[in-house]
């Protein structure tokens, strides 16, 4: 899958997102988010970029780890 | 809620099954860290999803709240959540070029896959009543 087809797929999906729900514009704020850096993915990916999301990754993990 | 949940697993299994042909060779050039790179963006926003879920009340709550968290399905995701960041911690050497691939790429891949799949598995236990 080219970057372009994992941005068409994503906004077409988010074109049926519920706008009603109160979660729901959490979630579609942080799905837009994560479609624009879709979007900005450069032509060539560096390991920093890797480290990057992966320091995010594990933050995120400690986060819902530590969830009841 | 449970259109968001179908929408993640939907955008993650197609990133994923992608990922998985592009990254097949292990042959880690600039288009397999691509891949690679998209499938770990995919993985931090079904983790996102995930945080949002496990805040939710919890459905043993008074039903006051329209969608809620059904406990047994939040251990089974929080779960495959810790399993898949794990297996992806354990690639990060292989990802960042430092080490050969012995199929840690591949066991993330599955890790990141089993937790699309405990989201879907119950996707259908979540509740929308509204008043």
């Amino acid at each position: 899958m080219t970057r372009e087809a994992t941005v068409r797929l994503l906004t077409a999906l988010l074109a049926d997102l519920p706008q009603a729900i109160e979660t729901g514009d959490q979630l579609i704020r942080l799905i837009n988010r994560a479609s624009e850096q879709l979007a900005n993915v450069k032509g060539e990916v560096t390991a920093e970029d890797i480290d990057a999301v992966l320091k995010k990754i594990r933050a995120a993990s400690a986060r819902i780890q530590s969830l009841g | 809620m449970r259109t968001i949940v179908n929408l993640l697993v939907a955008a993650a299994t197609l990133v994923l099954a992608t990922a998985c042909a592009l990254l097949a060779p292990l042959d880690l050039d600039a288009k397999a860290r691509r891949a690679a790179f998209i499938m770990l963006e995919t993985h931090a926003v079904l983790q996102q999803a995930v945080l949002v879920y496990g805040q939710l009340p919890p459905c043993t709550a008074p039903l006051r709240v329209h969608v809620c968290r059904d406990q047994r399905h939040w251990l089974a995701i929080r779960q495959a959540e810790h399993l898949a960041t794990d297996a992806i911690l354990a690639a990060a050497p292989v990802l960042d070029g430092t080490t050969p691939d012995t199929g840690e790429i591949l066991r993330a891949v599955h890790a990141i896959d089993a937790l699309t799949q405990a989201l879907a598995h119950g996707r259908t236990r979540i509740e929308e009543t509204r008043p």
